[in-house]
């Protein structure tokens, strides 16, 4: 990025702002009606209840559940690729970091929603925290599912203010430098923050604190939301590898998002000079070694319901390969092991059309693997009198396909308000560029 | 240490010496390491039948802990080239010094296949099992019979052989050849060759470890032979670079207190990460309380084993981690080496309490003969590592980002 | 302007630099002629790694670390009380006051406590927010973002500030400006 000045960078930067083109009206347009869609089918579900999705007896976790185990997901890859490229000083963050950690925030967000959803009673979900009340009672901390309160209402309120912290010095510059209505606004964000050299020595000290903090709690997150499951003694659930197994589907899904968003953010507006092919070979190197970790896993999964030598655990091993979901299991293998094989080419990773397939496949693929699991462990589980099969109802598709378009919605509005680069960044890496070369600006 | 980076003459010297004095702690380790064996045998065969289990499983456990060190110092190269770490340059030599040992263990592996039927209670199903046991143990058998072990085994080695062989041949023919091709050649095999490494120490896990056991399973135990073992070998460079901190000339004129503050880190990073995975599997079966996974911990919570779970919490996460997160401890060479040989000292007991207490389940007999196979297997390691060192230089002084990683600096 | 009986803002004589160099030169050097209430503005920090080396003490990781201790102290107590004390529960026959159990929130409490304490203790040390502050009125130190670099030196109130204006011309900045600060 050496090579764009600093005054373009701003310049182009402020325009993702102010310039707005058919694309992102197009773009929100489907948000919009998605969200709309969705919006109307979680009223009836709130009207009539959840007998309109497809959950019933045995299988009482479904296409909700999963969209939240997915959104969680790909929640952690932001965080996480921020942060590191963080710590590894990576040049490449200033242009990616922002956007990597808006989607996390509004993927939490989005994520929250449906166990809200799925609760069925939703106006009564303040009952998980722990308050003082009428009922008397406090809830159960051994369950996996107060573990996920804390872990997400932590998780989205931290996130959220590294975003926030990481935003502060550019809030200031476009404060003194946008003129319009956005003003007032960076005005007020920037909370007065002038560049002094005090500010900046108690940031440059907590900065790295706080990333530090953040990748231990984005881990935390994911291991805790896989415990949801692992936790029981349910055949196919019941396995210790879970909590880092989860974490590595997590930011696989979310590493194939990124690509999405980033492409798009690109083309629509021309960043071509900021994010760049190296950028995307970094996301598709991560994304194979993920792809392989998935596969290694999967495999592990397979040897150890024979080795463990449970029958109920062989069987829904065996339905999951051959049975009803034989299809949905095939093609989450095609999708999340074979094809990202094609990555070990550098030729793929720098086709961006190549890299976009992939991407939309595992992202679909990581959707329909969280959903095979959950699905077919509740479908075939002890009880041979207590199999049965679960197709998600329309107006549940609806409700989950609505989490898609506010997590767009939320993210295009993001964008729109805020520099989606970070500019101060960018001239403090070029900063370090010129002292590389000029040994004198290096005594500064 | 440190202030020498930067200085072209200074870089000139140490890019000339090579590893060559190190006659003393070759004869010492090797010495040493014979001993121990010889002891350990002297302890088998003196003392009769009833030794047998006790001198073999700490033979296991001794060969798993330095194999272990041995196998990750290759992921851990894998790693770095895969990731194209620059910073590392220096360490290398280390890393691929570490991993050079390997070949020894191939034959210190062959007083394991001779005791298999003493230490893998499924190599000799005997009437005094019950009769689930030998059922799961029947229906076991397609993975775990003595042919298939033994063809498993040959993998696993000429996995980890090939893959640092190769790596440590391309990294010395680039002290002499110099350019970007070997460079090219180690990051397309490091990437490549991580999934099989990463498969081969899972199942090494499984089957020298776990099925010391073989009732009991945990899909995570691999990853935590791994974790431990990963973080050892972090410890052991540490352990190194303090070690040679006098010989500016070579390894210690190199590496400055910048690279040791990300060794550091690493190791702090892998202390969380061995927790990670030991809470996962610990937590996950006390909660869910099967009989079938329970009974492993349930062994290891009562008499005298209960102390030895206590300890490695304390021992290899509290004490080492809160340590660790000191910013000045990681600057200073001494200091985390004391760390290092701690975390070393830990892991050693933490595969020592994965094997034993199947054999004992009554609480640890500590044995002369565990000592003697500790010293036995590391010397015999450690000499062999040394003894293939000599002569190459101890940093891959021609590699294009040598002057990269010599001028590191923590920005 | 006059110099009445009103109470007075401060007088901030403001300075361009050119390069962040520059101004870390200047503010050196004016600093040396003796006025002390110097600060620079920039869009980025100016003083290289040394600091990052630890050589100065800061006061954040204490703050991180009280914040810290008090999520785990905090969490596991609230969990210790409320599920072993106030209301003992039993659920599958695990023990009312089940540590290992609470450990995940404890986790999730102290990473909490820790990112608040440390975002606060980030404005509390930094004094923000801070609303008002003379240099914004200033049109010029609007300008682009990319030439930002300012050295700021305040005066007494009622001070024409000639002299520092002076001292910041002859230590090479390109434009000198004089704000007063509004007491309104």
């Amino acid at each position: 990025m050496s090579e764009v000045s600093l005054a373009q960078i701003e310049k182009d930067t402020v325009a993702t702002m102010s310039e707005t083109t058919w694309r992102y009206w197009l773009a929100l347009g489907i948000a919009l009606s998605l969200v709309a869609l969705g919006g109307w089918a979680w009223s009836v579900a709130l009207r009539q209840g959840l007998g309109i999705t497809g959950l019933n007896e045995p299988v009482m976790w479904g296409a909700l559940i999963t969209t939240f185990v997915f959104f969680i997901g790909v929640s952690h890859s932001g965080t996480l690729v921020s942060a590191i490229l963080f710590f590894t000083r990576s040049p490449l963050r200033a242009a990616i970091g922002r956007s990597a950690e808006a989607m996390t925030v509004f993927t939490i967000m989005t994520a929250g929603l449906y166990p809200i959803v799925h609760i069925g009673r939703s106006w009564l979900f303040f009952f998980v925290l722990p308050y003082p009340n009428q009922r008397q009672l406090w809830m159960n901390f051994r369950s996996p599912l107060t573990w996920d309160v804390f872990a997400i209402t932590s998780y989205v309120t931290v996130s959220m203010l590294f975003l926030y912290m990481g935003m502060l010095p550019d809030l200031a510059l476009l404060a003194r430098q946008v003129k319009s209505w956005r003003r007032p606004l960076y005005r007020v964000l920037s909370l007065g923050f002038s560049g002094t050299d005090g500010e900046w020595r108690i940031f440059e000290k907590a900065y790295p604190i706080f990333a530090g903090v953040v990748i231990p709690l984005a881990v935390s997150v994911h291991s805790v939301v896989s415990w949801d499951f692992a936790m029981t003694v349910m055949p196919g659930w019941h396995s210790a590898i879970f909590a880092p197994y989860f974490v590595a589907g997590a930011i696989f899904s979310g590493i194939a998002v990124a690509v999405l968003l980033l492409s798009g953010l690109r083309r629509g507006y021309h960043l071509e000079r900021y994010i760049t092919p190296k950028h995307f070979d970094m996301l598709a190197k991560l994304l194979l070694a993920m792809s392989l970790v998935m596969t290694f896993v999967y495999a592990t999964e397979f040897f150890m319901a024979f080795y463990r030598g449970s029958k109920a655990e062989m069987e829904v091993f065996r339905w999951r390969a051959t049975g009803t979901y034989a299809p949905v299991f095939w093609g989450v293998v095609i999708s999340n092991s074979v094809a990202p094989l094609a990555l070990f080419w550098s030729r793929a990773r720098n086709h961006l059309p190549t890299l976009i397939t992939i991407s939309v496949l595992v992202t679909v693929g990581m959707w329909f693997e969280r959903f095979l699991f959950i699905v077919t462990t509740l479908a075939r589980s002890f009880v041979s009198q207590n199999w049965g099969n679960y197709i998600p109802s329309w107006k549940e598709s609806f409700i989950c396909l609505g989490g898609f378009g506010w997590f767009l919605m939320l993210f295009l509005i993001f964008i729109k308000l805020f520099p989606c680069m970070a500019i101060s960044e960018s001239m403090q890496s070029q900063h370090a560029v010129d002292a590389a070369v000029t040994p004198e600006a290096s005594h500064a | 240490m440190g202030a020498v980076a930067g200085h072209s003459d200074e870089v000139v010297s140490i890019t000339q010496a090579r590893v060559g004095a190190t006659g003393g702690a070759l004869r010492w380790s090797l010495g040493l390491g014979v001993l121990g064996l010889l002891a350990t045998a002297v302890f088998y065969f003196a003392g009769g039948p009833s030794q047998h289990a006790t001198v073999l499983a700490g033979y296991l456990v001794a060969f798993v802990y330095w194999l272990g060190i041995a196998v990750t110092a290759t992921i851990w190269n894998a790693i770095f080239h895969a990731s194209a770490a620059k910073w590392m340059v220096v360490l290398r030599r280390v890393l691929e010094g570490i991993g050079a040992s390997l070949p020894v263990f191939v034959l210190l592996f062959l007083p394991i296949l001779l005791g298999m039927s003493t230490l893998f209670p499924w190599a000799r199903p005997s009437s005094a099992m019950s009769a689930e046991e030998l059922e799961l143990l029947t229906h076991k058998a397609p993975y775990l019979n003595v042919p298939w072990f033994l063809i498993r085994a040959a993998i696993y080695f000429a996995v980890w052989l090939l893959v640092s062989d190769r790596l440590r041949r391309w990294s010395l023919k680039q002290d002499e050849v110099g350019g970007l091709e070997p460079t090219r050649h180690m990051r397309r095999l490091g990437a490549g060759s991580l999934p099989f490494l990463a498969l081969t120490i899972t199942f090494a896990g499984f089957d020298w470890l776990m099925s010391v056991d073989p009732f009991w399973i945990s899909t995570i135990f691999g990853v935590y032979y791994f974790a431990g073992s990963f973080l050892s070998c972090m410890s052991l460079v540490a352990v190194v670079i303090a070690l040679n901190q006098g010989n500016t000339t070579g390894l210690g004129g190199a590496v400055t207190r910048h690279h040791l503050y990300n060794v550091g880190k690493l190791m702090l990073a892998f202390t969380a990460f061995w927790t990670y995975c030991a809470f996962s599997q610990f937590m996950l079966i006390w909660i869910a309380n099967i009989p079938e996974e329970a009974a492993w911990y349930v062994v290891r919570m009562k008499g005298g084993w209960a102390g030895v779970g206590i300890f490695l919490i304390v021992a290899n996460f509290f004490i080492p981690f809160f340590t660790l997160l000191s910013r000045e401890l990681k600057f200073r060479p001494r200091a985390l080496a004391v760390v290092a040989l701690w975390l070393m000292g830990v892991h050693y007991v933490d595969i020592y309490w994965l094997i034993m207490p199947a054999l004992f389940p009554a609480g640890a007999q500590p044995h002369l003969a565990h000592l003697a196979a500790l010293v036995g297997v590391g010397g015999v390691a450690v000499a062999t590592a040394l003894w293939r060192a000599k002569g190459h230089f101890a940093i891959p002084v021609k590699d294009p980002n040598l002057s990269y990683s010599l001028r590191y600096t923590q920005a | 302007m006059s110099t009445g009986t009103a109470p007075q803002g401060r007088t901030y004589v403001l300075g361009q630099f050119p390069t962040g160099a520059a101004l870390v030169k200047a503010c050196r050097q004016v600093r040396e002629k003796g006025f002390t209430d110097v600060d620079t503005h920039s869009p980025y920090p100016l003083h290289g790694g040394d600091e990052a080396l630890g050589l100065k003490r800061s006061v954040v990781p204490k703050v991180a670390l009280a914040g810290a201790l008090t999520g785990m102290f905090g969490g596991m107590a609230m969990m210790v009380w409320m599920n072993g004390i106030n209301w003992p529960m039993n659920v599958g026959g695990r023990p009312p006051i089940s540590p290992l159990s609470y450990i995940p929130i404890t986790f999730e409490t102290t990473v909490l406590l820790t990112s608040l304490s440390i975002f606060f203790g980030l404005l509390i040390m930094m004094r923000l927010p801070q609303p008002y502050h003379a240099v914004f009125e200033l049109e010029a130190f609007r300008s682009a973002v990319t030439d930002g670099f300012w050295l700021s030196v305040a005066q007494a109130p009622g001070s024409d500030g000639k002299e520092a204006v002076r001292e910041l011309e002859s230590v090479g900045a390109t434009q000198v400006s004089v704000v007063k600060e509004s007491l309104e």
